[in-house]
């Protein structure tokens, strides 16, 4: 009884689903129809995990405990959030919503599984789902031959990845998919079986996660795609992505080759510089916060090279800290808009802070979170990677990530330029309320978090 | 009590932001209200910091007064503040220097509520840096005092909006050096180190120079030393709000007392042995800004190499082998930031009204006799008359300078006489009346405000000399 109730949380997500798709069946339903059913059923999907929680289907497949339901809860409220912004593009734009809110609670339920699996292969199944579902997102979002080619290019980059991992999972085969087991198993494989197991399992949630070497695809997806489907990109998979892959890390990857944290760093290192480089040689805010994205990514590349074991969880604390961040500053980008649509370069938001000093105030704040100014929580994640960089002596590791933040300002300074110091030059849109409410929310939780830190410690 | 008034001192401004951001512009759009606040809350804040001179044990050399918040992030879960001579009279100088920075607003138009509520917050970050009694929270008001400043210069730059960056690329470069020390050394010990018992950290062997190379250029980078120097010549040279530029004039305090709190206790040999090479680079720095300041004819531009030749003799004390200068630091620091936030005020007027003369500004104190009399006055005690505090303990510094280094010292006085020279000589230019035309523009004088202000900082100064801590009680 217990496990089916423990469950209760994804079923209630895929009754939305069915719901979703008998409105569109029906027809009759507007726009905003579909965002409700799909907010509702995000809600009722948190309270149902709240209420019943414990093990869903056994261990061996789905383990639920509070850090996994927390980062349900918290992917939830992003996702949420997400929903509610984006209506309104749906509704100016006069497009249908249908299949872009059934894609949203897809995501939801492959980002649950993803984060509570014990299984190899179910792990991988929702990391195949949410990779279609970004395929699919650009695919159907296109409208431009730009979006075409990158939806191709990221279409072709996955299915590789996908394969890859298919190749060990077919070597490990169904013994070695437990988690808890795979590693065990794979210990007895020859030398070329061992590398093709840890290149499969490793290089697709690299390229998921975009981390350099396989960053391409994010900056280039989220720069001209719909700015609810960037707004996907960089806020919902994130945090289930790294979650996973950190068990994956801690399980599976570092028993198994010892000195995997090497090429941790090497990616950190390519990361960091990438994403700091990346964001310098734009005037796309998206793409400078892309970069940013990829820099943070780098950092807890390298933090989970250098971390103890048992505190590795902790380096989700980093990723959720900087998703509330992003969320903030997407949401400030929410309202960018003028005469319908919504701006996305530097050359389009001069001046903002003149009309809107409260959005511009807020993004600043998360900028500066961003860049790890103390005492903002984005800060305690920096400060706890170099004191474990410290911790073991890797003061090259401190000086070139430092060195690598020092690059990433002067773009964060161009954002600031535009937005506050420019001369206005256009008209904005007035700013919905509930962009005002959701910015409040996110900054009254930072402002707790900078009082309380401790409160950081449910995360 | 005296500790929850330090608490007090340090986060009322924080306050008085949060009133100003909320006060309405007149209809005129000036904002008299937010201009209000902003005078109140420092004029409060001025009497508590009086308050905590008399709770204070003068003879004390160390930090008192400690007060502690609670702080999870922060090693040892606490952020210190504490006190002594030193700071307080730094902190006391500086809401004076900000309170008349706000009364040369008068003459400038823009975003004043912005300013006026960003210059309270620098004043907070101010205060806390100066009150961290322990190392994390130094690092922590060191990062936050750079953020209000950079906007307030964003706000007012206009054109030069790359000012404002290059003001805070370098600033945060040298937050980001001073990160790596304050990281690896609470990596060896996470308990609360406080910034007096720095020197007694074991360092490993190869910690040392890192760890001291950090601190040592995170702290230079806020000084206009060559070849650090270039973020705040041309920040100083598109500023036309004396607010602002005393703001920005105050920031190379934070290094200079870096230096202060850091430097004689505790150097590895690799780093002691740079200093004369430092010690050289600081009066070629005052012989260039002594040369620069007595050629160019600006205003604004003599007042900037004036304060900064200043600030390099004191850097020059702090680096002295010596610890008995630090008391006369503080006095004579107190005093020159007196004088100059005077000046400040009264250049910017005198420079704003002699926009509207046809040829240079010679002579234009002649119509402003307030002005003249103010200026007059402070340039004496600037250039070291003895009339104020500043007479009698640059003289120790300086002669500690040339026990310490006949050839150091001498160039030093050389460049303090050359300020001299060009200040007396800027003083009698404008007093010029032969060089004044017929059929000007109407020039107005300082206003009353501006000129009691003036009279009182003379006063204060003059007390100063006769007992430094003459308002003790």
């Amino acid at each position: 009884m217990e496990e089916v109730l423990g469950i209760l949380g994804m079923v209630s997500l895929m009754v939305g689903m069915v719901a979703v798709s008998i409105q569109r069946i029906w027809g009759g339903f507007s726009t905003k129809d579909y965002f409700l059913t799909a907010r509702a059923t995000v809600i009722v999907s948190v309270a149902c995990s709240l209420l019943f929680k414990g093990d869903a289907l056994g261990v061996s497949y789905l383990a639920t405990n509070s850090q996994t339901l927390w980062i349900y809860v918290f992917t939830s409220g992003i996702v949420y959030i997400w929903l509610s912004l984006s209506l309104k593009w749906f509704v100016t734009k006069d497009l249908p919503s249908c299949l872009f809110c059934f894609l949203a609670l897809v995501g939801l339920l492959s980002c649950r599984v993803l984060s509570s699996t014990e299984n190899l292969m179910i792990m991988f199944a929702s990391l195949a789902v949410l990779m279609l579902i970004n395929f699919l997102f650009l695919y159907l979002s296109q409208q431009t031959e730009e979006l075409h080619n990158i939806s191709s290019r990221y279409g072709l980059s996955a299915l590789l990845f996908i394969m890859l991992a298919g190749a060990a999972l077919y070597i490990l085969s169904p013994a070695g998919w437990n988690l808890a087991r795979a590693a065990e198993i794979s210990s007895g494989f020859g030398l070329l079986e061992s590398y093709v197991v840890i290149a499969g399992f490793l290089f697709v949630f690299i390229f998921a996660l975009a981390v350099a070497p396989l960053h391409f695809w994010f900056a280039d997806a989220t720069a001209p795609a719909v700015l609810p489907v960037a707004a996907y990109f960089s806020l919902v998979p994130v945090l289930p992505l790294w979650t996973a892959f950190i068990k994956l890390h801690h399980q599976f990857l570092q028993p198994l080759m010892h000195n995997i944290d090497d090429l941790y760093i090497l990616f950190g290192i390519l990361s960091i510089l990438a994403g700091a480089i990346g964001a310098n040689t734009s005037r796309n805010l998206r793409r400078i916060f892309a970069g940013s994205g990829i820099f943070h990514f780098g950092v807890m590349m390298l933090a989970l090279a250098v971390l103890p074991d048992e505190a590795l969880f902790s380096g989700a604390k980093y990723i959720q800290i900087y998703l509330l961040t992003m969320t903030g500053i997407y949401t400030v980008f929410y309202s960018f808009k003028s005469r319908g649509d919504y701006l996305y370069n530097l050359n389009m938001v001069g001046g903002f802070a003149k009309v809107r000093p409260f959005v511009a105030g807020t993004m600043l704040f998360f900028m500066a979170s961003l860049v790890g100014l103390a005492p903002l929580p984005g800060f305690y994640g920096i400060w706890s990677a170099l004191k474990s960089f410290a911790d073991v002596r890797c003061y090259g590791l401190m000086a070139a990530m430092l060195g690598c933040l020092m690059f990433l300002i002067p773009a964060f300074l161009q954002v600031v330029r535009a937005v506050c110091f420019s001369p206005r030059k256009d008209n904005f849109d007035r700013t919905e309320n509930n962009i005002y409410v959701y910015l409040v929310l996110i900054t009254a939780f930072m402002l707790l978090l900078i009082c309380q830190p401790r409160f950081l410690h449910i995360l | 009590m005296p500790e929850n008034l330090l608490l007090i001192v340090v986060f009322l401004p924080l306050i008085g932001s949060l009133f100003v951001a909320a006060s309405h512009n007149d209809a005129d759009g000036t904002s008299r209200n937010a201009t209000a606040v902003s005078v109140w809350v420092i004029c409060c804040n001025i009497l508590l910091i009086l308050r905590l001179f008399s709770s204070l044990d003068i003879d004390l050399n160390s930090l008192q007064m400690i007060s502690q918040m609670s702080w999870s992030v922060a090693p040892g879960g606490i952020l210190s503040f504490g006190t002594d001579v030193l700071s307080l009279m730094i902190i006391l100088s500086i809401h004076i220097a900000l309170l008349m920075g706000i009364f040369g607003l008068k003459d400038v138009t823009g975003n004043q509520k912005g300013i006026l509520f960003l210059n309270l917050l620098f004043l907070t970050t101010t205060t806390g840096f100066f009150m961290a009694a322990d190392l994390f929270t130094f690092y922590m008001f060191f990062v936050l005092m750079i953020v209000p400043l950079f906007m307030e210069i964003g706000l007012c730059s206009g054109a030069g909006k790359k000012t404002a960056s290059r003001f805070f690329l370098y600033n945060a470069l040298g937050t980001l050096l001073l990160l790596m020390p304050v990281a690896a050394i609470y990596a060896m010990q996470n308990v609360v180190i406080y910034i007096e018992n720095i020197s007694d950290i074991r360092l490993p062997d190869n910690s040392g120079v890192f760890i001291w190379s950090g601190m040592f250029l995170a702290f230079i980078l806020r000084l206009p030393v060559w070849p650090f120097h270039y973020w705040i010549s041309s920040v100083n040279t598109v500023l036309k709000n004396p607010l602002v530029f005393t703001g920005v004039n105050l920031m190379p305090i934070s290094g200079l007392y870096g230096f202060i709190r850091f430097w004689p206790a505790v150097l590895p040999e690799e780093i002691a042995a740079l200093v004369p090479v430092f010690e050289i680079l600081c009066v070629m720095t005052m012989l260039y800004l002594a040369f620069s300041g007595y050629s160019s004819a600006g205003l604004r531009d003599k007042l900037f190499s004036y304060i900064f030749i200043y600030y390099l003799l004191y850097l020059l004390g702090v680096f002295s082998p010596t610890d008995v200068l630090k008391q006369n630091i503080a006095y004579s620091l107190f005093a020159f930031l007196l004088v100059a936030s005077g000046m400040i005020m009264i250049v910017f007027h005198v420079d704003k009204e002699s926009e509207k003369l046809q040829n240079s500004a010679n002579g234009i104190l002649c119509l402003q006799p307030k002005a003249a009399f103010s200026y007059a006055l402070l340039i004496l005690a600037g250039v070291g008359f003895p009339v104020s505090a500043l007479f009698w303990n640059n003289f120790i510094i300086v002669s500690e300078i040339l026990n310490a280094n006949v050839c150091i010292g001498t160039i030093a006085v050389f460049t303090m006489l050359l300020a001299a020279v060009f200040l007396l000589q800027n003083l009698y230019d404008l007093r010029d009346k032969s060089c004044l035309l017929q059929g000007q523009e109407k020039i107005y004088d300082i206003d009353n405000l501006r000129f009691a202000a003036g009279t009182i900082v003379m006063m204060v100064l003059f007390l100063s000399f006769i007992k430094p801590l003459w308002f003790v009680y």
